[in-house]
């Protein structure tokens, strides 16, 4: 097989799975307890007869497939009912259209909904996962080059207890922290903060960022530096290593020249995969830090049973998971030249 | 210059640290792993000397104290008359370009993210040998043609999984050769390899040795394989040279019984030649804790009472072949 083909039946799988994804997203929340046209509306004083408009009105009346009616409980129905007016249908066909949906809660459609929470969590990983992989990769070098020394023992210590840190708990004891130092407890930015200069906007938002990302850096920071530092310990036992110091390269240059590009392998995996899941992973610090972000519109969607949004969110992460190892697939061809013909 | 002063070692020890003592363990005192317990040899110009022993008997560790990849615990090397023993980085350098080394495992000691081309470009580059890119390249395709890889073009912009065993090896040696060094050291250059490869590789050293005047010290397990070139055989025993002789002194009036037990065992083509073996009971004493005396004594076949207790110096049979065994002592 050539590149291109191995290129094209990457792309074809990753297409598959985002179409599982697609049809599990929409049964997968439909079992979910709960009446969403209650749990949208919180008001014990709603008419049945408005309960009811609510429901034609996000279609929730119509059955889910053929054969059933609701999933929970299960309610089977006539078989005979025409596919093309069934949620499951009519989800796909907006699915393909562009459409989202709109939310069961607020009203607005999921597309923008989303798009506007996504950036906010896009900023904070981003920022978090670059601090984190800079830092954690260094911490991983220094500790590998002085592997059994005080230094490296300091490094592996402290990365196993960031590591096994519930994120909720550093959460809570940063935003104590932060509290007592003058940092802004929750959001995004101060109130007011839209007539302000650009620079001082700017300002106001690092100010924000800084105890959640400061959180995310810890965790996954930790994470990066064990797994470097065995990787690079590993690597710097291989044998073309001690032939690269008989030939008379000096250690910086073994470091540089063949220990990291064989040790970043595995770094390459975890990354990838830690972009796709972190998507998903900050619901605990957004939550926490209320960071208005793609984490807490789950955890808020979650409790208004406010199933557009959680499918759109669902299929949103789905798809940065699957990028990202598709992404990864690339890297690792590019890096590693026994993969291309394997 | 005499060629004795080329290459010589004395007295060269190293110790590991065992580790500390366990915990309810009765000795309090330090402990340590023997691997090299004084050896002396000297390498003449352009010469091919075999290192023979069993795994354990500290052959490698004596290679990597040769390339200065370990600092030896006591004992001198001395190279051309200087000092080597301890060099700091820089000052070994110079020399990293006259002894060079082929190591045992051709699918390790390759970066795999490296063409063939950079693998063997790369002395070059790190020496600052040959600035100008013709004249590199001229001296890469003609290391790897003398290393048997032939045309160079082919393998030049390959990577070290698509070659086979032999081939790898032959990447190696042509990145040592391509410094144009004056000592090759091979430690177990062919145990990895194919039995139908190993002669190709043994004959390319033994061809190098002729027409680039290289000295080779051939560090091997199997004394059957050392027969073909080499001028002098040195045999190893739990970190010491228990025999040493010229080739023909060695192989054909073995001295020591452990050379002679090694020698017993060597396959012989003709059948009617059926030899006495002489198998070796037992395992390799543990080089932390050594047996007392003769460290041979607890797996020969002819050991004495005195034998427990003393421990056998070089009897200089002849003026190349030397022993330590007490049986020789007259």
């Amino acid at each position: 097989m050539n590149r291109y083909q191995i290129l094209l039946r990457k792309i074809g799988w990753a297409l598959f799975t985002i179409l599982f994804v697609i049809i599990l997203n929409f049964f997968l929340f439909r079992i979910l307890p709960g009446d969403p046209a209650r749990a949208g509306v919180r008001d014990p004083r709603l008419k049945k007869e408005s309960i009811e408009i609510l429901r034609v009105r996000f279609g929730l009346d119509k059955p889910i497939i053929n054969c059933f009616e609701s999933l929970n409980p299960i309610k089977v129905g006539s078989c005979d009912v025409n596919p093309l007016d069934t949620q499951f249908f009519i989800y796909v066909r907006n699915l393909l259209q562009g459409e989202l949906g709109f939310s069961y809660h607020t009203n607005r459609p999921v597309g923008e909904l989303l798009s506007e929470r996504l950036w906010n969590t896009v900023l904070l990983i981003g920022a978090g996962q670059i601090l984190a992989i800079i830092i954690g990769v260094i911490f991983g070098i220094v500790a590998a080059w002085k592997a059994r020394t005080s230094i490296d023992r300091v490094a592996v210590i402290s990365s196993l207890v960031a590591w096994s840190l519930p994120t909720f708990w550093l959460g809570i004891i940063l935003l104590f922290w932060g509290s007592q130092n003058g940092f802004p407890l929750a959001g995004k930015t101060t109130p007011g903060m839209s007539s302000m200069p650009l620079l001082q906007q700017w300002g106001d938002l690092a100010v924000h960022m800084f105890l959640p990302t400061l959180t995310y850096t810890i965790i996954y920071m930790a994470e990066y530096t064990l797994i470097m530092r065995s990787s690079l310990m590993d690597v710097l036992s291989e044998d073309y290593i001690l032939t690269a110091k008989a030939k008379g390269l000096s250690n910086f240059q073994i470091l540089k020249d063949h220990a990291l590009k064989n040790a970043m392998l595995p770094l390459v995996t975890v990354i990838a995969i830690n972009l796709g899941f972190t998507v998903a992973g900050v619901v605990q610090i957004e939550t926490v830090f209320s960071w208005p972000g793609l984490g807490s519109a789950i955890f808020e969607a979650v409790n208004r049973r406010d199933f557009p949004v959680l499918q759109g969110a669902f299929l949103l992460i789905a798809v940065a998971v699957i990028f990202a190892n598709f992404l990864a697939d690339l890297t690792y061809t590019y890096l590693d030249p026994r993969v291309q013909t394997e | 210059m005499s060629d004795d002063q080329f290459l010589k070692v004395r007295g060269l020890k190293k110790y590991f640290d065992a580790g500390r003592p366990g915990l309810l363990s009765s000795t309090k005192t330090p402990r340590y792993v023997h691997a090299v317990d004084g050896v002396d040899f000297t390498l003449r110009r352009s010469e091919v000397l075999a290192l023979v022993g069993e795994s354990g008997c500290g052959k490698s560790t004596l290679s990597l104290l040769l390339m200065g990849l370990e600092d030896p615990t006591e004992g001198t090397i001395t190279f051309e008359g200087n000092d080597i023993t301890h060099l700091k980085d820089h000052e070994r350098k110079e020399l990293r370009r006259k002894i060079q080394m082929v190591f045992q495992d051709p699918y390790e000691s390759l970066n795999p993210t490296q063409t063939i081309e950079e693998i063997v470009n790369e002395p070059l580059l790190v020496h600052g040998i040959a600035t100008d890119k013709n004249e590199r390249d001229e001296r890469v395709k003609k290391a790897m043609e003398d290393a048997g890889l032939k045309p160079a073009d082919v393998y030049l912009g390959r990577f070290p999984h698509e070659l086979s065993g032999g081939q790898r090896q032959r990447v190696v040696i042509a990145a040592a050769l391509v410094l144009e060094p004056e000592i090759l050291l091979a430690d177990e250059p062919v145990s990895m390899l194919d039995v139908s490869i190993r002669a190709e590789i043994i004959n390319l050293l033994a061809e190098l040795r002729i027409t680039r005047q290289i000295a080779v010290i051939f560090i091997t397990h199997d004394l059957g394989s050392v027969g073909f070139f080499a001028d002098r055989v040195a045999v190893m025993y739990l970190g010491r040279i228990v025999e040493i002789g010229t080739m023909l002194e060695v192989l054909e009036k073995p001295q020591h019984p452990y050379t002679k037990a090694l020698l017993s065992v060597i396959p012989v083509p003709n059948p009617r030649m059926r030899r006495e073996r002489i198998i070796l009971q037992g395992e390799t004493p543990n080089p932390i804790d050594l047996p007392t005396g003769c460290r041979f004594h607890p797996r020969c076949p002819v050991a004495m009472p005195a034998c427990r207790v003393s421990d056998p110096k070089f009897e200089i049979l002849t003026k190349t072949h030397h022993a330590a065994c007490l049986l020789l002592v007259k």
